[in-house]
C-alpha cells in the first residue's frame, strides 16, 4: 500500500529531525491528512505505529485529523469543496496517488477555469511536533 | 514547537540516494529531442544490463510513454509505495499514469508538489541510472531536482543554431554556479556531422559527446522500442554517450 510510503516518510522525517536537533523523544505528533489525497486512515495509522515500534524514535501521542479539501479560483475568486465536484472512482484513485491529477479532471465550478489552487487539505502534513 | 514541514522531502532524498547516477536530460529550447534521447538512452543502458529507471518530469506535457509505447491505462502497482512498471527493461514512471493524458495545467508550485509526491512514493529500489526527461528550460522542475538529489549529472541537448548556443551558455553557467557538473552535450538534428560550435563548447567547459543527424526514419520507430534500438541514432548513443554514463554508475 502507498499509505506505507507516506508513513515511512513521516518516520524518516522524525529520525532526521532528531539527529539534527538532538532531542530524544516525541511527546505529541499532530498530523493532518488532506481529504484530497484520501489516505486510508486505518492503514496509515497501522503502518505508522508499526514502523515506529521498530524505530528508535519513540512517539507518545499521535493525533491524526482529517483536513477538508477546499479550492479557490484565481480567475473568479470562487471557492468550493470536493463535494461540489463530480469525480468518478478512477479519478479519485489517480488523485489519491498524485493529488495534482485533480487539475486534469476538474475545473472551477463557477467559471470553468483550471487556474485554481488547493487552499487546504491537499495531502499529508506534519502540523505539530512536540519533543522532549 | 509548531512546525509545518514536508516529510516528502526526506523520503524523496532517501529514495534517490539508492541511485548511483541521476541524469536529467535538459535543453534550453523545446522540441530538440530530449524525450527521444532520454528514452533511447534508458533502453540502451538496460540492454547493457544496467538497472535503469526513466522518470518523465515534463509534468504538464509528458510524452516519454509515447516514445516507449507504454500504456498509461493501468496504474503502477502498490507495494509500500508505487512500483514503476517495467517497459523493455526500463523501470518507467510518469505523471501520465495519473493524469490519464488529459491536459494538466499547473503553476510552478503545483509542478514542484507533483514532483515531490512522485519522488516520495516511487519505489525504484537500487538503480544504476535514473534518467529524467525534463521539460525545456531551467525552472521549477530542475530546481526541484536540484533540491532533492545530491549530485545530478545533467546531459544537455542542443541544436546547431546560434540561439540554442547562447541558451546553452546560460544554462551551463547556471548549473556551474550551483556546483553541478554537466555530463556533456549532445547536438541533435544536426545539419553537418561536425559541430560549428566546437570551440565555443570548449570555452564553456562542455564536452561534446555526440552529434546526431536528423534521421527521417526515427519518427516511424517512435512507440516501438525494438525499432528505436535499431536506428542510426541508437548506434551513436550506444557508442558515444552510453559509455560515459556506465563509467559513472
Ligand atoms: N535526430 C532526430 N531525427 C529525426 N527526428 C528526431 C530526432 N530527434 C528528435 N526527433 C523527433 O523530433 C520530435 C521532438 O523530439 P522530442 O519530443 O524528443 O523533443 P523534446 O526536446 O523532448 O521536446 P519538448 O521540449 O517538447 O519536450 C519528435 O517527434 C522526435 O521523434
Ligand atoms: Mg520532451
Ligand atoms: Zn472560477
Amino acid at each position: 500500500m502507498h499509505e506505507w510510503a507516506l508513513a515511512e516518510a513521516v518516520v524518516e522525517y522524525l529520525e532526521e529531525k532528531r539527529r539534527e536537533e538532538g532531542w530524544s523523544n516525541v511527546k505529541t505528533l499532530v498530523l493532518g491528512l488532506g481529504e484530497l489525497q484520501n489516505v486510508d486512515r486505518e492503514v496509515f495509522e497501522f503502518a505508522l505505529k508499526h514502523l515506529l515500534s521498530q524505530n528508535e524514535v519513540k512517539v507518545g501521542k499521535i493525533i491524526l485529523h482529517l483536513v477538508k479539501a477546499s479550492f479557490k479560483c484565481r480567475r473568479c475568486g470562487g471557492s468550493w469543496t470536493l463535494d461540489d465536484l463530480n469525480l468518478d472512482e478512477d479519478m479519485r484513485e489517480a488523485i489519491h496517488f498524485l493529488p495534482e491529477a485533480i487539475y486534469a479532471f476538474a475545473s472551477c465550478p463557477h467559471c470553468g477555469s483550471r487556474d485554481y489552487y488547493v487552499e487546504e487539505g491537499r495531502g499529508l502534513v506534519i502540523e505539530e511536533l512536540e519533543v522532549e | 514547537m509548531r512546525v509545518r514541514e514536508d516529510p516528502r522531502v526526506t523520503a524523496a532524498r532517501r529514495r534517490l540516494k539508492e541511485i548511483k547516477v541521476i541524469v536529467p536530460v535538459v535543453s534550453p529550447k523545446g522540441g530538440v529531442g530530449k524525450t527521444l534521447i532520454s528514452s533511447m538512452l534508458a533502453l540502451i543502458l538496460a540492454e547493457r544490463g544496467l538497472r535503469v529507471g526513466l522518470l518523465d518530469l515534463d509534468i504538464t506535457n509528458p510524452t516519454a510513454h509515447l516514445v516507449l509505447g507504454a500504456g498509461t491505462q493501468i496504474l503502477p502497482r502498490e507495494e509500500r509505495g508505487v512500483v514503476p512498471p517495467i517497459i523493455h527493461g526500463v523501470k518507467f514512471m510518469s505523471p501520465a499514469y495519473y493524469s490519464r493524458d488529459a491536459p494538466l495545467v499547473l503553476r510552478g508550485a503545483g509542478i514542484a508538489d507533483a514532483i515531490r509526491e512522485l519522488l516520495a512514493i516511487t519505489v525504484w529500489g537500487a538503480l544504476d541510472v535514473l534518467l529524467l526527461d525534463m521539460p525545456p528550460g531551467l525552472s521549477d522542475e530542475m530546481l526541484e531536482v536540484m533540491l532533492l538529489s545530491e549530485s545530478p549529472k545533467p546531459l544537455l541537448v542542443s541544436t546547431q543554431s546560434l540561439l540554442s548556443l547562447h541558451s546553452i551558455a546560460r544554462i551551463s553557467k547556471m548549473l556551474g554556479d550551483s556546483g553541478i557538473s554537466v555530463l556533456g552535450l549532445i547536438e541533435n538534428m544536426a545539419l553537418t556531422p561536425y559541430s560549428p560550435f566546437k570551440d565555443r563548447y570548449e570555452e564553456l567547459g562542455l564536452s561534446l559527446l555526440a552529434v546526431l543527424p536528423f534521421e527521417p526514419g526515427v519518427e516511424e520507430a517512435v512507440g516501438r522500442p525494438g525499432d528505436l534500438l535499431g536506428s542510426g541514432i541508437a548506434l551513436k548513443l550506444r557508442e558515444l554517450v552510453a559509455p560515459r554514463i556506465v563509467g559513472l554508475a
